[in-house]
């Protein structure tokens, strides 16, 4: 039987395996990726590698002095660590000098530190918090659904607007914990850091929110996709996948949902992963499916199963947000984002400007082939040619020196850390450590996706840095304390009863 | 129990799925795409190709008849191309439509915008430097050092070859050529082309976004060095061939001089000529248009390429084959029946020694025909298709209707016709020896290079073999042994004597042909031809061998439409002779005669 006390018993020592061996791999490539001649020596302090010594063991020591807090301190005071961290968040937009296009840095003296990397910490203490107090999640499954539905009746004519449709405690509130920073690190327009902050759609989903969520949120990310990415043939993407998603949740004919899902997959599939797009595969699915859709339709006793004010709410939806992407795209976006957009969907191939880093990155990590160049010997690497190399693109440096193999082996680690966690939090007795463990699983889930998305091809370039590889301090550290929270939480689960 | 943990799969599913999509994602790029690895190293490896010198090519005395001089090709890298066009332009004395012309053949395949190609090519030194001074302004332009033949001395230029630019063949064939590569085309360029070429340096190099260069790649472990080509050591005596060039001019035609004890070639001239120079670098395509269209096809490598009848020279050979045959001795003789085939007048009947001297027409009919008829087979057809086969299984063995395999590109057999040839035109009992006699006189289908010429007046010489004639003995290091390739003719040594004898009178006796090639104190034996042809008046053939006794210079010199080998060949060789054997010549008059001698096309 584990002793309460004992901390050493009661961590979970994978996680932090994995987490030393990231540390490690990031330190390793930080070398390869900025190697300075005249500085060959990887403990050089002048140099990145040097420093990102330094700012691994700083990392220890905050790992170690998370382990030996009592977890209380963290409990007790979440509300006012995320009070803090959205007063730093708001000065950083007044004081800070612009870099990049954005004022995300924090400068005291000649020390640096990016407040929103540590707001991510923040406000999964808050949302953890926050939700572990609510009483009555069960009844209130299914309530964003639930609010869709009203407001669509009210534009319908068949209901009048009332206030009580709205839960201010379990619809308003949680949503306003994530979106406050959020809007805050938009304002610092830093697009990417708060685009992370999406990676609480998993943690409600997870906390008893309606599934809906899940599916129209990846619902309404395809319909993004596909309405810059085919133009013209948006409208049609549209319809299709509507129907596609009324028809799974209406008819629960499950293997016709599969087919239709598999199908989108499969055609999601052949465009990213093999770079095979031509309009006339366009054509030819959307047509299919339409055709598919028609004939379903055309037959009265599916179409009596719908309820028309949904299909009405979800259509009229999807075309107002078809329209509001196209107006963010053409209007609200800075040219550099769209550029970044129209590289990543092929409609741009300025190779030698706009669309120039995620060229090279391509080539450097196709570069490594199977077993990669080794250390110090990636071409592409060595010549400079990858733009923020040491930081939000040191993935192609593991990818151009180690290989398939070293690519691969990296996003295992990634995968294990993340399901560890999850693996973790299911075990727990307390809300709110469950629910703090998806905040980090979820938080490291979307820096893994859009990083190593955009370095191979998959995302448009958004500049945030992959989690304990990527150099610099602020991220690192806030990263180190957002997952050792987690485990200094789990090691005390026994204390909970 | 939590009531939504199965949710906790679809999380983990969603995000499975994702790793797994990546997974695959850079499976593609890295193992099933090898795209990506070409483009890597086209953007981080500067590939330096160092040029190596090609070989010289030396005289039999050491002067130098081909080297290299260096030139500079401007490279250009189109998408760091950033310039001032007007002064850049200015600078290359191009106008902007040419730049702009350039600039697109640089960007469209096989070119890339990311790959360089040459922009101007062998920019002389003096031009260079001139450029060179401001190249540091012009981002994108690089040079690259190349290097041009050079002759010091225009002369030569058949043996010696041009060369051009390779085809895209030439780079199918053998993957040593690149873009604006040269190679050798014709004569020694050519047929020496991989001894000369040398061996390419290849340097590879680090190079970072800026196009900085920041070392060598893999440690250099990959490059190759480079090394110079061969020099070639070759027979010709170049103040000789530069006076024999002299001799032809006006002329058309061909000297072919062989040194007869080792088959090395001394001078080998075909006029009209053209100045090597010319057919180099930048301006070669202008040039060879000029050259290929100007009269008289001065491309054209007479003295190995020409086939034309040889005339009466033959009629030495005649006289030994019929004397091993044992249908003739010395004392044969035949009286000169001008109806059975032309001949001018001269006494008669003449003995072998005699007919030599006096080149008689009548009496090489008479002699080939005991040749044909020697040995008895069957019935009169067949006995002279037997005797024409015997005939010419002993004329090949001279060397004639086959290359002679002289170190040169392009060189042509001749023609001896056999049996199946006339059979295959008259068919079989068709023919007998009024359709074949011609060829007692070397006339008819009998056809022989220049080279082949010379090489009856080397057997001659010999008395009865000859070695493999060659342009080189020394390539590099490496003597080349033509002493094992020694050709002994179907006939024996003791019956050139009497061909000789006649030979000798040809030059120095009343009656004989080439009376005006006679050199004071030098015997030394020759003999004229006249080579009729359709086209118009007859060629001027002459072949002879100097001295008698251990000669030292066997030559033939053919020229074209000037009648009687007597009237210009013969002089011209004696010339040839003269000089070589004894550095000047005596017979100022005839000299000056043979210089301004201008035959009319």
């Amino acid at each position: 039987m584990a002793k309460r006390n004992n901390i050493i018993n009661n961590i979970d020592w994978v996680l932090l395996s994995i987490f030393l061996l990231l540390m490690l791999i990031g330190w390793i490539n930080i070398y390869g990726a900025v190697f300075d001649e005249v500085h060959p020596s990887i403990f050089d302090t002048s140099q990145r590698y040097g420093k990102q010594l330094l700012w691994i063991g700083g990392a220890l020591f905050l790992a170690f002095l998370i382990l030996s807090l009592d977890s209380k301190v963290f409990t007790y005071s979440a509300y006012i660590i995320y009070g803090v961290s959205l007063f730093a968040l708001l000065v950083t937009i007044f004081v800070a000098r612009e870099v990049n296009g954005a004022r995300s840095w924090l400068e005291i003296g000649s020390f640096k530190i990016q407040p929103s990397e540590f707001a991510k910490f923040a406000t999964s203490l808050a949302l953890a918090k926050y939700l572990s107090t609510l009483q009555n999640l069960k009844a209130n499954t299914g309530s964003l659904f639930e609010l869709g539905y009203q407001v669509s009746r009210i534009f319908t004519g068949k209901a009048v607007f009332r206030l009580q449709y709205i839960d201010w405690k379990t619809q308003v509130a949680p949503m306003a914990i994530i979106l406050v920073p959020m809007i805050l690190i938009l304002g610092q327009k830093d697009t990417g850091s708060a685009l992370v902050y999406l990676a609480f759609i998993f943690v409600w989903y997870r906390a008893g929110f309606s599934g809906s969520i899940l599916l129209i949120g990846f619902y309404l990310m395809v319909l993004a996709v596909l309405t810059l990415m085919v133009d013209a043939d948006s409208v049609i993407a549209a319809v299709c996948t509507i129907a596609l998603i009324l028809y799974t949740i209406f008819i629960k004919d499950t293997l016709m949902a599969v087919i239709l899902i598999g199908s989108i997959f499969l055609y999601y599939v052949l465009y990213f992963i093999f770079d095979w797009n031509s309009s006339i595969t366009n054509y030819l699915f959307f047509a299919a499916i339409g055709i598919f859709f028609l004939a379903n339709f055309a037959l009265e006793n599916v179409w009596r199963k719908f309820e028309k004010n949904f299909v009405l709410f979800s259509l009229v939806g999807s075309l107002m947000f078809i329209g509001s992407v196209q107006f963010l795209f053409d209007n609200v976006l800075q040219p550099h984002q769209k550029d970044r957009i129209l590289v990543l969907f092929g409609k741009k191939e300025d190779i030698h400007g706009v669309g120039y880093q995620a060229h090279v990155a391509k080539i450097a990590i196709g570069s490594g082939g199977f077993a990669g160049n080794g250390l110090l010997e990636g071409i592409i690497t060595k010549g400079n040619f990858v733009p923020e190399q040491g930081t939000d693109y040191i993935f192609c440096t593991v990818g151009e020196e180690w290989g398939f193999l070293g690519s691969t082996f990296v996003i295992i680690l990634y995968l294990a850390l993340i399901l560890r966690i999850i693996f973790r939090a299911e075990k727990q007795r307390s809300n709110f450590t469950r629910i703090y463990g998806y905040c980090v699983a979820s938080i490291l889930f979307i820096h893994f996706m859009i990083n190593i998305g955009m370095v191979i091809g998959l995302a448009p370039v958004i500049g945030i840095p992959l989690p304990f590889l990527s150099y610099g301090g602020s991220s690192l550290w806030a990263f180190t304390i957002l997952l050792f929270l987690f485990v200094k939480f789990d090691s005390q689960r026994l204390e909970i009863l | 129990m939590n009531p939504t943990s199965d949710r906790q799969y679809v999380i983990v599913g969603i995000f499975s799925t994702l790793a797994i999509i990546f997974v695959f994602r850079l499976f593609y790029l890295q193992v099933i795409n090898p795209e990506f690895q070409d483009k890597a190293l086209n953007m981080g490896r500067k590939v330096v190709v160092e040029f190596p010198m090609r070989g010289t090519i030396y005289d039999r005395n050491g002067h130098i008849m081909a080297h290299n001089e260096i030139a500079y090709d401007l490279i250009v890298l189109p998408k760091e191309v950033k310039v001032d066009t007007f002064e850049f332009c200015k600078l290359l004395n191009i106008d902007t439509a040419e730049f702009n012309r350039r600039l697109k053949i640089a960007k469209t395949y096989p070119n890339a915008a990311y790959k360089e190609s040459v922009f101007q090519e062998l920019i002389s030194v003096e031009d260079f430097a001139r450029i060179s001074e401001q190249l540091y302004r012009y981002k994108g332009f690089s040079a690259q050092r190349r290097n041009v033949r050079n002759y010091p001395k225009p002369s030569g230029a058949h043996v010696l070859g041009y060369m051009q630019k390779v085809s895209v063949n030439d780079k199918q064939r053998d993957e040593f050529y690149v873009n604006n590569d040269y190679i050798g085309r014709s004569g020694l360029e050519m047929y020496y082309e991989k001894d000369l070429r040398g061996v390419k340096g290849i340097k590879y190099l680090r190079r970072d976004r800026n196009n900085n260069i920041k070392g060598p790649y893999k440690e250099g472990t990959l490059d190759e060095k480079s090394a110079p080509g061969k020099d070639l050591y070759t027979s010709i005596d170049a103040v000789l061939q530069e006076y024999a060039e002299q001799l032809m001019q006006g002329k058309r035609g061909s000297i072919v001089a062989i040194d007869p004890s080792t088959g090395e070639v001394l001078c080998m001239v075909s006029a009209p000529t053209y100045n090597p120079n010319d057919l180099v670098g930048r301006y070669f395509s202008k040039n060879y248009d000029t050259i290929f269209n100007s009269p008289g096809q001065p491309l054209f490598f007479r003295s190995i390429a020409a086939t034309q009848p040889p005339g009466s020279i033959v009629k030495t050979m005649q006289a030994a084959i019929a004397q091993q045959f044992g249908v003739a001795n010395p004392n044969t003789r035949y009286p000169c029946n001008k109806s059975l085939v032309g001949c001018h007048d001269h006494p008669g009947p003449l003995n072998l020694p005699q007919s030599v001297q006096s080149s008689c027409n009548p009496y090489y009919y008479n002699l080939v025909k005991t040749i044909l008829y020697a040995e008895k087979s069957g019935n009169e057809f067949t006995t002279i298709e037997h005797g024409l086969n015997r005939w010419e299984d002993v004329v090949r063995s001279f060397g004639m209707g086959n290359p002679l395999h002289i170190d040169l590109a392009g060189e042509k057999d001749g023609n001896v016709p056999d049996s199946r040839e006339y059979n295959k035109t008259y068919g079989r009992g068709h023919w007998n020896y009024r359709t074949v006699y011609s060829l007692s006189i070397g006339q008819g289908e009998f056809a022989l290079t220049p080279l082949q010429m010379t090489n009856l007046a080397v057997i001659i010489a010999n008395k009865g073999k000859y070695y493999t004639p060659h342009v080189v003995k020394k390539v590099g290091d490496r003597e080349l042994n033509y002493k094992d390739s020694v050709h002994v003719v179907k006939v024996e040594s003791k019956y050139f004597d009497v061909v000789q004898d006649g030979m000798q009178w040809v030059i120095e006796e009343r009656g004989g042909t080439a009376g005006r090639a006679k050199i004071d104190s030098l015997h030394y034996c020759g003999k004229t031809g006249t080579s009729q042809n359709p086209h118009g008046e007859d060629h001027s053939v002459f072949i002879a061998f100097a001295p008698r006794e251990n000669p030292k210079i066997a030559i033939s010199v053919y020229i074209e439409n000037a009648g009687k080998g007597g009237l210009w060949a013969a002089p011209i060789a004696s010339l040839v002779i003269e000089k070589y054997l004894r550095g000047q010549i005596s017979r100022k008059e005839l000299e000056e005669d043979m210089l301004k001698g201008v035959i009319k096309y």
